[in-house]
């Protein structure tokens, strides 16, 4: 139970007056809160500090250390004050320590006051001093005189410059270095010189300079910087030294001094300078004669010459002919070391070469293989026509024992030639020019194709001969018929062996002569036994396989033959335009028989909207409108369109009829009366208006 | 000591004093006593921030007459 004493804190404190001490209480607006007491206690059991309600706490004690402190502002007057008020007494602290300093110092007044009160005692002070310098001037002159008593003065002096003389001789000099040149140290001149500044950790000998001539050097060289021109210069002429002679030109010398450092004339005393000046004035000496040689310079003209057209052996010297490399063409193979060895040995055995008439000669000799061609402009075409000499002669002796069957039947003209040639001398060719002609005219492949050349002749005979042949077996058939009719009565089976034979001997015949043209054509039967690719090539060969390209192109080439043999460019048009659209703008390209005589009149005509033809007037403004994509205003075409109705009405209009067709009216009335006349006012006589014959109009 | 107000919007509005040096924690325990449930149930929030039991209000800047959102998990 809280004590209802107790002031709430919150505003909303009188709401626990009627709450139950543990069960919150609910106000109007469904809030609960509890008292602080109650808080407190509910505090106390969870554990936690009780609230810190401030009213309570402030009566008790001071309230908490987190609360402002009112500090007074400075008042700074007060502060200035007594800042003066401190610096003052600083001040006077100072003084005081001062004075109390200078109160120990003695002044002169004092000190004389003290010590030398009266001026009888400084006066003998005085006079002390002097008798002291007195007397060490009688000293002194009684030891001079003493010296001179004995004769050591002189002694002592000579010894001086004697050590003096000793201690620097033109011995000591010998080896220094002056850096000067040595002319501009005259003879017989004083020339003062003195050790030029080193650096201290520069461990060269001394250097002697002289301060006069490092300024006139400097003044040289500084004039010779303001002579300098800028850098580039194209057209530069040679520089002259004092001797007349040209100074050697130096690339990019204005850079000398910045990378090798300064160069200084110098010379050094004693031997080794004098050997140096004298190899300066020999170069010197001798430039002076080059010089004097150069100006000598004769007058005299070279002896006139008669001007040849030709060198002279000695110019002739100098258009050496270069020698051309020999170049060896080598079967093309893979290169090892034993290919190696024997190349050198090779190169060895022709290093001796001998004369070139007779190599040419074990050339011819040679088998193709070991040939080697000499490439030389004026022999190559020789030596090309050796080879295939060569070659022809190989193919000879190949075909010999195989032509020597197939030669009855086919032969070939060049090769008869050749052999007729050959058979004189067969140990060598003789070349020139129409037989090398002939030769390689033996190998062209076109020869002979276009016909009217000996081949053909020989086919034909091939043909003839074959056919003679054929007659000359079919006799032989014919009598082995009979002939085994005439065994055949005595018995059969023999007969028909033979025949077998006569069979197989026929195809065999057959086979011998397709075998003898193959030798020409077909090449050797492969090997079957070697592989699938030889057993593939056989079955090629044999005609097993077929090749599909050569198929292929068989066809083509009989396809062409068959459209060869009628074609002419006009079907060749005709054909295109089966398969090719038509070009509409072309036309037939035959004539079309029907209309020969028609000639076209092209008339253009252009219809409107309506499909009347327009005049070109009205068609030009037709293809403007369009083309300008905008028409004529409403007021214009409603005007054309009335026009135009208008004219339709005057053609439609007939010559003969009034507009309203009054004259066909009047016939129809008169062919429904029947009568010649119309009545036109209805209460008239008709006699005596009308007359007959007359109709109104 | 300071009062915060804490209001679920279920019908449940709670005022509770409290010291702003009490943790979440405490303040979640005097609010469970006043409202009858479990504290550990309790979910304080203020817009998307949840605030954490080991955190003093005052650190959470938590004063005087604040509203804090009442949840249950």
């Amino acid at each position: 139970m809280a004590s209802r004493k107790e002031k709430p804190v919150t505003g909303k404190g009188s709401n626990s007056t009627s709450a139950d001490d543990d069960r919150p209480t609910a106000n109007s607006t469904n809030e609960t809160s509890i008292s602080v007491e109650e808080t407190n206690r509910l505090r106390a059991k969870l554990g936690l500090k009780p609230l810190e309600t401030g009213e309570k706490n402030s009566t008790a004690e001071p309230s908490s250390d987190k609360k402002d402190v009112h500090v007074p502002a400075e008042n700074l007057r007060e502060k200035r004050t007594t800042e003066e008020l401190r610096r003052k007494l600083d001040e006077r602290r100072e003084k005081r320590k001062i004075e109390q300093k200078l109160a120990q110092v003695r002044t002169i007044a004092q000190t004389a006051t003290k010590e030398d009160d009266d001026t009888v005692s400084w006066v003998e002070k005085s006079r002390r001093l002097q008798q002291q310098k007195e007397e060490a001037a009688k000293r002194a002159k009684m030891l001079e005189e003493m010296d001179e008593a004995f004769g050591v003065g002189d002694m002592v002096t000579t010894e001086l410059i004697k050590q003096k003389a000793k201690a620097y001789t033109s011995k000591d000099l010998r080896g220094l270095k002056v850096e000067h040149d040595r002319e501009t140290i005259v003879e017989g001149k004083d020339v003062v010189l003195t050790l030029k500044d080193q650096n201290i950790l520069q461990e060269e000998g001394d250097v002697l300079v002289n301060v006069n001539l490092i300024d006139t050097e400097r003044y040289k060289k500084n004039n010779e910087i303001k002579k300098q021109r800028p850098g580039y210069q194209p057209y530069e002429e040679e520089e002259v030294d004092e001797h007349g002679l040209p100074k050697p030109k130096i690339l990019l010398a204005k850079y000398d001094t910045e990378i090798d450092g300064e160069k200084r004339d110098s010379f050094v005393l004693g031997k080794a300078g004098d050997e140096e000046a004298k190899l300066k004035a020999q170069k010197l000496m001798k430039d002076k004669l080059l010089l004097q040689q150069k100006k000598i310079e004769s007058l005299e003209s070279r002896p006139l010459q008669i001007a040849s057209e030709y060198y002279t052996a000695e110019e002739m010297v100098s258009f050496k002919k270069v020698k051309r490399r020999v170049k060896k063409t080598k079967s093309s193979r893979v290169l090892k070391a034993d290919d190696l060895i024997q190349g050198t040995e090779e190169e060895a055995a022709s290093s001796d070469l001998g004369s070139r008439k007779r190599k040419m000669e074990e050339e011819t000799v040679e088998d193709l293989s070991g040939f080697k061609v000499t490439i030389e402009e004026s022999q190559k075409e020789i030596r090309q026509a050796i080879m295939k000499a060569n070659k022809l002669k190989e193919k000879k002796v190949e075909q010999w024992d195989i032509t020597t069957v197939a030669r009855s039947i086919k032969r070939e003209p060049v090769e008869e030639n050749e052999s007729m040639e050959e058979d004189p001398m067969k140990s060598s060719i003789i070349l020139n020019a129409t037989a090398e002609f002939c030769r390689t005219l033996g190998d062209i492949p076109t020869y002979g194709m276009a016909g009217n050349r000996d081949e053909d002749e020989d086919e034909l005979m091939d043909f003839e001969r074959q056919l003679a042949e054929e007659r000359r077996r079919n006799q032989e058939k014919e009598e082995r018929k009979r002939e085994a009719e005439r065994l055949q009565e005595r018995g059969g089976w023999n007969v028909l062996e033979r025949e077998n034979e006569q069979g197989s001997d026929d195809s065999m015949d057959v086979d011998r002569h397709e075998k003898d043209n193959a030798t020409v054509i077909l090449d050797e039967e492969p090997d079957v036994g070697s592989g699938m690719a030889a057993a593939l090539k056989l079955a090629m060969s044999k005609g097993y396989l077929e090749k599909e390209e050569k198929k292929r192109i068989v066809i083509s080439k009989s396809a062409q033959e068959l459209q060869a043999q009628r074609y002419t460019i006009e079907d060749k048009a005709t054909e295109d335009d089966k398969y090719s659209r038509r070009n509409r703008f072309d036309g037939p390209v035959v004539e079309f028989k029907d209309k020969e005589g028609y000639k076209p009149m092209p008339k253009l005509e252009y219809m409107d909207d309506n499909g009347k033809p327009m005049s070109t007037k009205e068609a030009f403004r037709h293809l403007s409108h369009k083309f300008h994509g905008k028409g004529s205003g409403k007021l214009k075409s409603e005007k054309r369109a009335k026009k135009d109705e208008d004219k339709m009405l005057m053609n439609r209009m007939s010559s003969t009829d009034t507009p309203l067709n009054t004259l066909k009216k009047l016939q129809d009335k008169q062919k429904e009366l029947q009568s010649p006349y119309v009545v036109l006012s209805g209460k008239m006589a008709p006699t005596s208006i009308v007359k007959p014959g007359k109709g109104k109009k | 000591m300071i009062e915060i107000t804490c209001n679920d919007r279920l019908g449940k509005k709670v005022r509770v004093k409290c010291n702003p040096d009490d943790t979440i924690g405490d303040l979640k325990k005097l609010i469970a006593a006043q409202t009858g449930t479990r504290w550990e149930k309790i979910v304080l929030k203020k817009w998307y921030t949840i605030y954490k039991d080991h955190i003093k209000l005052e650190d959470y800047e938590i004063h005087d007459g604040m509203n804090l959102e009442l949840y249950y998990q």
